[in-house]
């Protein structure tokens, strides 16, 4: 299939002065670990890889895309001017861990392990950072890790600084952080700008002459919602839409009661939009620091799932919904993309992105990794390429949601619940927020029929 | 207040069960009052009709807590008037949160298998409802001498005690451990990871 491309992002769009780079406040932690002697040597020219990891940042709450007509986030729309957004990027399991580790693995729960947000990482999981860390690229991962266990040692990262406080969720203020396994306190700092700090500091402390892979994982836009104290209340005033099943109390219900939400629907809201464009400013100041080097970086930028606000009468994730399993994906590769500030329409996985960054640094991708380069399409070649998206999610105790397997294809949503439910389909292209449930329709047994099969076969290629 | 004393009644005499049900009037009109909420809740949820649904939907949500909250006020006092024994009162006021856990159990069964639904049904919510429900019992035994005093324009004959003032300081502490300080997560995550343990 040729890749198809649509619409022209603003060409306009910059990222305003505000978002200068503030000076590092931080003081580096004693004790960092011993590089890695790897004896290899990245060719000359490699470039840097930078991906910027958000957390429950839903796919239509960019600015750009004028879905929620007051949101601003400046930096990713300039982010995605500059390169290409991805307008069917999906997750492979919509819950935090498994998440991440695809992110990491390029594979899927049923194959990292990571199946829900109490199993944890397997110690000596192979990650993208191994291969290029072998190939002499120096890395980094900053921020949330967030899966149970203790902290693993990350083999071909230099630097690893994260946060274990309420599980791996953290906290927005005072964070506590571990860096490179030491536990620092960080009092009076807010923990996307520490974060950022911290980032900036290791991209700018060292003269190495090695690309570097940089992963920023934030805490943010993951409740409580907490805004930066000068971003607090921005959207005080703003008409809310939200869905029509959707209430102000529904975040008490038994199914929505555990995701942290509990009180007023409209005022959660509010502050996460505000937390996301406290997080938006931080992303643009990380870009200016990889300002001098940009055009030999690339820059990844997405979210481990998106996010229900009232959709389904729901809160939270989970849930095979698009307002859940699709994500915002934004790729700026100077030398790479052939058309900047396009979109592009082929279904794309968080699990492509390890073999992506690995193809673009010319490093060999493992073929344990279940996802695939989406470089061809950033180049703009013809590809033949995936038509639909298999997703899984398995049991997460107590959230009331049974473990399911869905096939996501241009036009249908098709969902088989293990247990509790029965299977749901939606014409997608004819009922967007899929709330017909299709599945017991006689006019779409066939269809039914069809994609229950597919759901079968890919159930056996990826699990 | 205190209980009238009785002789108890002899095994098979039917005027115990009768007088049980008579002790247990309000606490049964509480766990009724919240079932029936619950399945009307239940039963409208995601059906929008017009612009009375998120109205109607708000307040039963919110009624919904007053049974499984707060109905200690009632049923406590109301129990020991009509003489039923602490013990007794107390397993009042218990019974609207039981019923909770109950629904909450039976419905994590169809996403659960059963002993890991049976463990739902310890959920710090059910753990917070039977805190806020000692602490409505308190300051309903403080509050019913007084309420009773005035509107019979009498003086309050009953003999002041610490318990009930116990009681809304310890079940407030409950409540506030429960579900309120930092949103409930220094019991939510405890109580996820001994089920990890448990059934892991």
């Amino acid at each position: 299939m040729d890749v198809t491309r649509r619409g022209l992002l603003a060409a306009s769009l910059g990222v305003p002065a505000a978002l200068g780079l503030a000076a590092c406040s931080t003081t580096p932690a004693a004790g960092g670990r011993p590089i890695p002697v790897t004896g290899a040597t990245a060719p000359p020219g490699s470039p840097n890889l930078l991906v910027i990891f958000s957390d429950d940042h839903r796919a239509d709450h960019l600015g750009l895309t004028g879905e929620v007509p007051f949101l601003q986030t400046p930096a990713l729309d300039a982010l995605a001017s500059e390169g290409v957004l991805f307008d069917h990027a999906y997750v492979t399991t919509a819950l935090c861990s498994p998440s991440r580790a695809t992110l990491l693995t390029g594979q899927y729960a049923s194959r990292h392990g990571v199946r829900n947000n109490l199993s944890a990482w397997i110690p000596g999981t192979p990650s993208f950072f191994d291969s290029l860390a072998a190939s002499g690229y120096r890395c980094a991962y900053i921020g949330k890790w967030h899966m149970p266990g203790d902290l693993p040692d990350l083999t071909g990262v230099e630097r690893f600084i994260t946060f274990t406080i309420e599980e791996g969720q953290g906290v927005y203020r005072d964070c506590p952080l571990v860096i490179d396994g030491v536990e620092t306190p960080r009092p009076g700092t807010y923990v996307t700008t520490d974060l950022t700090d911290l980032a900036v500091q290791w991209l700018t402390e060292s003269d190495d002459d090695r690309p570097f892979c940089l992963v920023v994982a934030h805490k943010a836009v993951h409740h409580e919602f907490e805004p930066p104290d000068d971003l607090l209340g921005t959207y005080d005033g703003v008409e809310i839409d939200l869905p029509d099943e959707a209430f102000t109390y529904q975040t008490l219900l038994d199914r929505n009661v555990w995701e942290g939400t509990a009180g007023r629907l409209q005022t959660s809201y509010r502050r996460y939009c505000e937390t996301l464009l406290g997080m938006d400013r931080e992303i643009g100041r990380l870009l200016n620091a990889v300002e001098p080097v940009a055009d030999n970086t690339v820059v990844v930028y997405t979210s481990d799932n998106g996010y229900s606000w009232g959709e389904h009468v729901l809160t939270g994730k989970r849930w095979a919904y698009d307002d859940n399993i699709k994500v915002p994906f934004i790729v700026r590769w100077p030398d790479g993309v052939s058309s900047p500030g396009t979109i592009i329409d082929e279904p794309v996985l968080n699990a492509d992105i390890a073999p992506t960054l690995l193809d673009i640094a010319g490093v060999p991708i493992p073929a344990a990794m279940q996802g695939r380069s989406i470089a061809p399409l950033l180049r703009g070649e013809p590809v033949e390429w995936r038509d639909d998206v298999f997703y899984e999610y398995f049991a997460d105790f107590p959230y009331q949601v049974p473990p399911s397997q869905a096939v996501r294809t241009d036009r249908w949503l098709y969902v088989e619940y293990d247990r509790g439910l029965s299977p749901e389909l939606y014409d997608t292209l004819a009922d967007p927020e899929q709330r017909v449930n299709l599945a017991e329709d006689p006019a779409y047994t066939t269809t039914r029929q069809e994609l229950s099969q597919r759901l079968a076969d890919l159930r056996r290629e990826y699990t | 207040m205190s209980a009238a004393a009785e002789p108890a009644p002899a095994p098979g005499d039917t005027r115990a069960l009768g007088r049980a049900l008579h002790l247990g009037v309000p606490a049964a009109i509480s766990v009724v009052a919240f079932l029936v909420i619950d399945l009307v809740l239940a039963g409208l949820v995601g059906r929008p009709w017009g612009p009375a649904y998120p109205v109607t939907m708000d307040a039963l949500v919110l009624l919904r807590m007053g049974p499984l909250f707060f109905s200690g006020l009632i049923v406590w006092p109301a129990m020991r008037a009509r003489g039923a024994t602490r013990a007794q009162a107390t397993i009042g006021i218990l019974a609207t949160p039981v019923a909770f856990a109950i629904v909450s159990g039976w419905r994590a069964a169809a996403f659960f298998p059963p002993l890991e639904a049976a463990y739902y049904a310890t959920n710090p919510i059910v753990i917070g409802a039977i805190g806020a429900q000692v602490a409505s019992a308190g300051v309903g035994a403080l509050a019913y001498p007084i309420w009773r005093a005035r509107r019979t324009r009498t003086i309050s004959s009953s003999r002041w005690s610490w318990w009930p003032v116990v009681a809304v300081v310890a079940g407030t502490a409950l409540t506030v451990f429960a579900v309120i300080w930092d949103g409930g997560q220094h019991l939510f995550y405890p109580w996820v990871l001994l089920y990890g343990r448990l059934f892991g």
